[in-house]
């Protein structure tokens, strides 16, 4: 049918999809983008000028319902909550399994905006350290891109997503096209001043923030409420919603579908082409078919991943473009769970005003210019200092008119920080698909089997220690330091499974994220990742998204594809 | 991920934070403004009409738990108190849903009905006001537990008490009239630090 028919299709509307959306319609192509979730009105469903007391359990949520209901997205305990806990996926609907004590907890959001509209808005470049690791370690397989080639397209999103930073000139982790940073506390900057004195190999910077310090684009500045993951009417974060999907409606060229979930990609053997992709109605269930030219899969690591695996072939039985056999493997995340915290000496004459929705970022120290016995790779900090107020309420003793008047002392100054640390790709950390069990749309979900390995737990230990020694030598007091490895899944930086790389007998996809087995399927999100670095990944996948684009458009210009 | 984990204590922190540079207020685009504020006006759920019944507490021990809240954060010249700003009801709810809630509140309650015989000869709601007040400051300061061990259970009790009446208390319009909090305050830049209010 003609009007299920289309130039390009881009399933997903998060970080990857948007910019997809973004960049195919501005070149000309007349694309439909496909959601498995429902549409967002900021206006109904942004709550991040609502009241507490205008929920009915005043924040603390109806635990019961969560537990029903979001018994895995709740972990994410600072976002899926009384306000946000819609903009995050039904566990219900949305099963999956894991090997028995090794859980894996897989958060998402099916919205249009999808994790957009929550993710933490860090926004850094990686740099050769990381483009070069699995070469230089000889491990996984190479990355078949450098700096040098991604180098353009960071450029290119950052001027249009707005990333506020302060250059620091490192090579481990290059500065941007930065709007001014904001500002750091006295204690943060105390903090870095300590640091420069008391370490030569480290320093402490801003985070580089995808939230808008000056108007840009036509976007509102910050006005610092602080609670960014409960949406933003003023659009001064950056998300699919409030920034990359508005500009591909612009175009004319845009079509959305949301309630679409795909179940699979139509593969044509004669043309060696995707020619099409089923997808269920999310509320009528019926069954529907879109044809393009082009197909970029960005439903998320591992949702795009998943679709793949859904559509075998005779030809591809272990998934489509899946010759490889590494569709499914490398899985990584950040591991988290490391730092110290202790309070700050001074300052008792000053106060933090606003709610900065940013922290510090220590970037990778270890294993750049040195190396470490225990373990390869590195990570980086995040955090932040502020002075205690009401939540030291808790160790506040007595009754009376004398209690409420305690309340609003404020406590000491605190400075704290957690690492998020590399994760190798491992062959065995992997996902595949259950037939047996089935979503609410009767499509087969992922099973996904998925462990921390000495690498990453000697690391953690060496995360902790650092942060303490590096508060100590701050003059931090009541240091404590905590090292419990986090749930696999719960960094919320899932990568790999559809890893890129030179051959295609090792990889799925090529230096431009397309499938070696089919020339005009592109996935480029966190499916993609051959490596996983520990900085934070997604505005790598915006610029891999406008990269891609741009060579997919010029090959159809081509008449390549 | 996002790297600033916003608790239920920090949102109440922020609060505090909120009151304290009222000197620095800048404002961003007026129509931005604006449109925040009508949003928080459109938003503002009508409070249910009619007397809360409680779902999880006794008619007695909700009389318990109102006058504690009360004594807790009582009304004085500045603001009003825990149960103006509906404290009770909001413990009530959160326990209905909650057994460790229900253990450690309903537990005390009992605990604190069986000292009151034993020191008073009646429960505490029908103990002299001096009664009360004897009962209360005793378990209202962890030290004296370290005294008198058998006062161990109230003063636990007491404290969780206390914990959840502050934030019954500051998730509240009043509460947070008690701060001097003015809305989600549109400021032009994140200043760092600021001195400290008056």
């Amino acid at each position: 049918m003609a009007t299920n028919t289309y130039d390009a299709i881009v399933v997903g509307s998060g970080i990857t999809g948007g910019w997809a959306a973004k960049e195919l319609t501005e070149k000309g192509l007349n694309t439909l983008v496909l959601e498995a979730g429902r549409s967002i009105v900021p206006e109904q469903d942004y709550v991040e000028h609502v009241p507490i007391y205008d929920l009915k359990y005043r924040g603390w949520d109806d635990r019961a319902e969560r537990q029903r209901t979001q018994p895995i997205q709740r972990e994410v305990y600072y976002a899926c909550d009384e306000y946000s806990s819609k903009f995050f996926v039904s566990d219900k609907e949305n099963p999956y399994t894991y090997d028995p004590g090794k859980k894996f907890s897989w958060i998402r959001g099916r919205q249009v905006g999808g994790k957009s509209i929550t993710w933490g808005r860090q926004s850094y470049r990686w740099s050769d350290l990381d483009f070069e690791a699995n070469s230089k370690d000889g491990i996984a397989v190479d990355w078949p891109i450098r700096y040098a080639d991604v180098a353009p397209w960071y450029d290119y999103v950052e001027e249009f997503a707005g990333i506020s930073g302060q250059a620091e000139g490192l090579p481990q982790l290059p500065d941007g096209k930065f709007l001014p940073p904001m500002e750091m506390t006295c204690v943060e900057q105390d903090f870095r001043a300590a640091l420069a004195k008391n370490f030569d190999d480290r320093i402490m910077t801003i985070g580089r923030s995808a939230v808008l310090t000056r108007v840009h684009k036509g976007r509102a500045a910050c006005h610092y409420c602080g609670v960014c993951h409960r949406g933003c009417i003023t659009s001064s974060y950056f998300s699919s919603l409030n920034s990359t999907l508005p500009a591909a409606q612009k175009t004319g060229r845009f079509t959305i579908r949301p309630y679409s979930v795909v179940h699979s990609l139509v593969f044509d053997p004669q043309t060696r082409r995707v020619s099409g992709v089923r997808v269920i109605d999310a509320q009528t269930k019926n069954a529907l078919e879109f044809k393009a030219r082009l197909f970029f899969i960005c439903a998320s690591t591992l949702e795009s991943t998943r679709i793949l695996l859904n559509s075998a072939t005779p030809e591809f039985p272990g998934g489509l473009a899946n010759s490889s056999g590494e569709l499914g493997h490398n899985l990584m995340d950040h591991h988290m769970g490391a730092g110290a915290g202790g309070e700050m000496p001074g300052h008792e004459d000053k106060m933090p005003f606003g709610n900065r929705p940013n922290g510090i970022y220590i970037p990778r120290f270890r294993n750049v210019n040195t190396k470490q016995k225990e373990f390869i790779r590195g990570y980086g900090y995040q955090g932040g200092g502020s002075r205690d107020g009401l939540s030291a309420a808790a160790s506040r003793a007595g009754i009376g008119v004398d209690f409420k008047n305690s309340l609003k002392m404020p406590g000491p100054w605190r400075m704290g920080m957690g690492g998020f640390g590399e994760c190798l790709p491992y062959h065995s950390n992997y996902v595949e698909v259950d037939k047996e069990k089935l979503d609410a749309w009767g499509i087969p979900t992922l099973k996904i089997h998925f462990e921390w390995r000495d690498n990453e737990h000697a690391m953690s230990k060496d995360i902790a220690v650092q942060a303490a020694e590096m508060l100590a030598a701050a003059g931090g007091k009541e240091i404590f330091v905590y090292q419990e490895i986090s749930t696999p899944g719960l960094g919320i930086h899932e990568m790999g499974t559809a890893r890129m790389g030179r051959d295609p007998k090792t990889s799925v996809l090529n230096e431009h994220n397309q499938a070696h087995d089919a020339k005009n399927l592109f996935l480029p999100d966190g499916a993609c990742m051959t490596s996983a670095s520990c900085v934070n990944p997604s505005l790598t996948y915006m610029a891999l998204t406008a990269r891609a684009c741009d060579f997919a458009v010029s090959e159809i210009k081509k008449h390549n594809l | 991920m996002a790297n600033e984990s916003i608790s239920r204590r920090d949102i109440l922190r922020t609060l505090a934070l909120g009151a304290a540079g009222g000197s620095v207020l800048q404002v961003i685009p007026a129509e931005a403004a604006e449109y925040i504020h009508q949003m928080v006006h459109k938003e503002k759920a009508a409070a249910p009409a009619g007397k809360y019944a409680p779902k999880y507490f006794s008619a007695s021990q909700y009389a318990s738990v109102t006058f504690l809240c009360d004594a807790i954060i009582p009304k004085d010249e500045k603001s009003g108190g825990a149960v103006e700003a509906g404290a009770p009801e909001f413990i009530d709810l959160l326990t209905s849903e909650n057994p460790e809630y229900q253990l450690k509140l309903g537990g005390g309650l009992f605990w604190l009905d069986a000292a009151c015989t034993d020191r008073y000869g009646n429960v505490f709601m029908e103990c002299t006001p001096e009664q009360k007040k004897e009962i209360m400051d005793l378990i209202a300061f962890r030290k004296n537990a370290k005294q008198d061990a058998s006062l161990s259970q109230g003063v636990a009790f007491f404290a969780f008490l206390r914990n959840l009446t502050t934030d019954g208390f500051y998730t509240s319009k009043i509460g947070i009239a008690d701060l001097q909090y003015i809305g989600n305050t549109s400021l032009r830049e994140f200043p760092g630090c600021s001195p400290p209010p008056e």
